[in-house]
């Protein structure tokens, strides 16, 4: 027989063999698939945390991106003097300018614009407009117009709702009389639309002309400087001057600049608009005003204090032993019991924790506290007991002096298989130092990452099963009693919070503490890590502001 | 309901199916696992591990050749990996061969399943894995080399002294040399 047809047969023996099947087999396979599903969902939980993440941090770049520019060219009419800004406003860019000229725009759609809304932008984008006449001489009176969305020009009026400024001393057109003007309406904000009151800035630099007079006179940028009150009608603006700043828009408005030699009605409404950027008090309040309105911006800065409620969800890590010894020793036994099978589940337990939190700027706050945990685990061993029972009998002795009892001891070893069940108990004392940075600042609410170091100062461990214990591992035995032991654990999470009532706070709050110091010291010691995946909810209160 | 119902049913996590599966194949997939563990507490472990595989790759099984040949691939891959975390010995034993060539095949076909399922269990850990994997599973020394992290030039050599040895041991059984 050679050795191909020898290896056919035994392959085709073993193959055929079926083998009996425990019974156990399928439910094991089924536990076994659901145990899997845990970290499936801890998995996409973590990735919708950090897509989030990402979306949000995407998010605050692109608000702080420069819009993009684009150059459109645009054909200016021949002003007709007249007509109303309501007029203008409907007129619309395209129909109500003719020749050419270049501005470069961020194109806006109408629909878009939102008389709430401002269009953001780091620097300005500049618009040139050409001068009343029409005439297509380069160097004929032009007007560079900042933010140039959706600019309307009626006769000789210049509408716009986003700042003018003239960069360049070439309006010095023979036909002098125009009249810009401006108005806040819409604005409409680059991806982001913020719900705040538009304000804007015109400065007009020029040749021989009022505006350049203006800015030179005052040494200063800003030609001129008016708060606009009333939006529709142009009769309703008024001349008292306050340059309010707000982001990077600043509000002011020129309602009737004429590039003519300046007439004495002209040099009134100037110096009542130019008197009060000199004067001092309205420095002051200016300057106060911008204070209060930063201050009004800030949120959460201060020192406040947290409590909550926690509860977590343990994930246990740990050697498995080979077996388990345990000894009991009482008066009249001796129990040695062996384990050949174990099972560990670790339950669900709760807290609190209180936190005193601290505000280093406007977006990260640190934070320390304690945090109480408490949870349970669920011991399942099974396994032989050699039990020695000590009986006390009396035995009829008999010698020379007659026959008496005499006590005496008699031991039966008995094994079984009998099964242990208890149930351990952790409790933890922690001091968590942890760093919060806020991603999300919404007015009623804020979403912020955090991250830390935990501390546990007390690792407290009890055990409900009587005896001493042994685990036995391929490579060592671990015997100990139970005791206290500190630890270490680094944490991360989400942390929402929002408004309740006056000083009072709401707060929720998602954390995954992993532990990086295992639980050595204990009874039935597993070099156990056991890490808490928690919730958080409870209130906070604000110390100081 | 036909054996690629069943994958279907599988593939789409039904668990009616997925039990059907485990029963169609439980018994071969066993004896599989016996094979190669060291004790029934490891083959258990062997075939509850495999069966997860199985379902959680099962969609990538084409319909192409054999299914019961494709999912051994898969038991055999995490009974190796069980097998490989120990340390197994590769060494040669003597075994006297003076007649072993002239057994009777029909001495051979003799044997029940069970009888030479037990005698592979009697090969040493080394001998067995080798002889496993080249025999039974197909696979050539070059395979087995990756698999097992040694030379084929050592598989080949281990599969001869299992094969001498497996043979010694029917003749033992038989105690009959027939020419």
């Amino acid at each position: 027989m050679n050795n191909h047809e020898f290896d056919d047969i035994i392959k085709q023996k073993a193959q055929q063999r079926e083998a009996d099947v425990p019974g156990d087999i399928w439910e094991s396979i089924a536990g076994e698939k659901k145990k899997r599903r845990r970290p499936f969902f801890w998995l996409i939980f973590l990735m919708c945390c950090l897509g989030g993440l990402g979306l949000m941090i995407n998010s605050k770049i692109r608000e702080h991106r420069i819009p993009e520019l684009t150059t459109v060219k645009t054909k200016t009419d021949k002003l007709v003097s007249g007509r109303t800004n309501e007029q203008g406003k409907n007129a619309g860019i395209n129909n109500s300018q003719s020749g050419t000229s270049t501005k470069k725009i961020n194109i806006i759609e109408q629909g878009m614009l939102d008389s709430n809304s401002i269009f953001e932008t780091k620097e300005p984008v500049h618009a040139k407009i050409r001068s009343a006449n029409g005439l297509n001489n380069a160097d004929d009176g032009m007007l560079i117009i900042d933010k140039p969305n959706a600019i309307d020009r009626t006769s000789n009026d210049v509408k716009n709702n986003s700042s003018i400024r003239k960069t360049k001393s070439t309006y010095v057109a023979t036909e002098d009389k125009i009249n810009v003007s401006g108005i806040t309406k819409t604005f409409a904000a680059s991806r982001k639309r913020k719900k705040i009151k538009a304000d804007y800035k015109v400065n007009i630099h020029g040749g021989e002309t009022e505006a350049d007079k203006i800015t030179t006179d005052n040494n200063s940028n800003v030609a001129s400087a008016v708060k606009q009150t009333n939006h529709s009608n142009e009769n309703n603006i008024t001349y008292d001057a306050l340059v309010t700043k707000q982001n990077q828009h600043e509000t002011v408005v020129i309602t009737e600049l004429k590039t003519s030699k300046p007439t004495d009605a002209d040099s009134t409404m100037m110096k009542k608009i130019i008197d009060p950027l000199k004067d001092t008090a309205t420095k002051k309040n200016f300057a106060r005003n911008v204070v209060i309105k930063e201050k009004g911006k800030k949120k959460n800065t201060g020192l406040k204090i947290e409590a909550g409620l926690i509860v977590v969800s343990p994930m246990q890590y740990y050697d498995q032993p080979i077996h388990i010894k345990r000894s009991l020793n009482t008066a009249s036994f001796h129990a040695d019991f062996v384990s050949d099978h174990f099972e560990s589940t670790i339950e669900q337990g709760s807290g609190i924790s209180i936190h005193l939190v601290k505000a280093i700027n406007k977006k990260t706050d640190i934070g320390a506290g304690f945090t109480y945990l408490r949870f349970t685990e669920k011991l399942h061993m099974k396994g032989i007991q050699s039990k020695t029972s000590f009986t006390t009998v009396q035995r009829l002795v008999t010698d020379a002096t007659g026959s008496f009892l005499k006590e005496d001891t008699v031991s039966v070893v008995s094994k079984d298989s009998i099964t242990l069940n208890g149930r351990n108990v952790y409790q933890n004392l922690t001091i968590p130092v942890f760093i919060r940075y806020r991603i999300l600042n919404r007015s009623k609410w804020t979403l912020s990452v955090t991250g830390g170091i935990n501390v546990d100062l007390i690792r407290a461990y009890h055990n409900d099963i009587p005896g001493k214990f042994e685990t036995v591992y391929t490579n060592r035995t671990v015997s100990t009693d139970s005791r206290s032991t500190i630890g270490l654990g680094l944490s991360a999470g989400l942390h929402f919070s929002g408004v309740l009532y006056k000083k009072y706070q709401w707060l929720a709050a998602t954390s995954f503490n992993y532990n990086l110091t295992p639980y050595t010291t204990n009874n039935l010691s597993f070099n156990k890590r056991i890490h808490l995946p928690g919730f958080l909810v409870g209130v906070a209160y604000q110390l100081k502001k | 309901m036909t054996e690629t119902d069943i994958i279907k049913g599988c593939i789409k996590k039904n668990q009616v199916c997925q039990r059907l599966l485990f029963e169609k194949f439980a018994g071969k997939m066993m004896s599989l696992c016996q094979r190669y563990a060291k004790d029934q507490q490891e083959a258990k472990d062997i075939m509850q591990e495999g069966f997860i595989r199985v379902f959680d790759y099962i969609a990538q099984f084409k319909f192409e050749g054999s299914f019961e040949g494709w999912m051994r691939r898969v038991f055999v891959s995490v009974a190796t990996r069980h097998a490989t975390k120990r340390k197994i010995n590769f060494s040669d034993l003597d075994v006297a061969d003076s007649d072993i060539n002239t057994i009777d095949p029909s001495v051979v076909s003799k044997l029940s399943e069970d009888e030479i399922h037990r005698m592979i269990r009697m090969l040493p850990e080394g001998y067995r894995l080798v002889f496993n994997l080249n025999i039974i599973e197909g696979y050539s020394h070059e395979e087995i080399g990756n698999i097992l992290g040694i030379q084929a030039s050592t598989s080949r050599t281990q599969l001869v002294k299992a094969r001498r040895m497996l043979q010694s041991f029917i003749l033992k059984q038989f105690n009959a040399v027939i020419v």
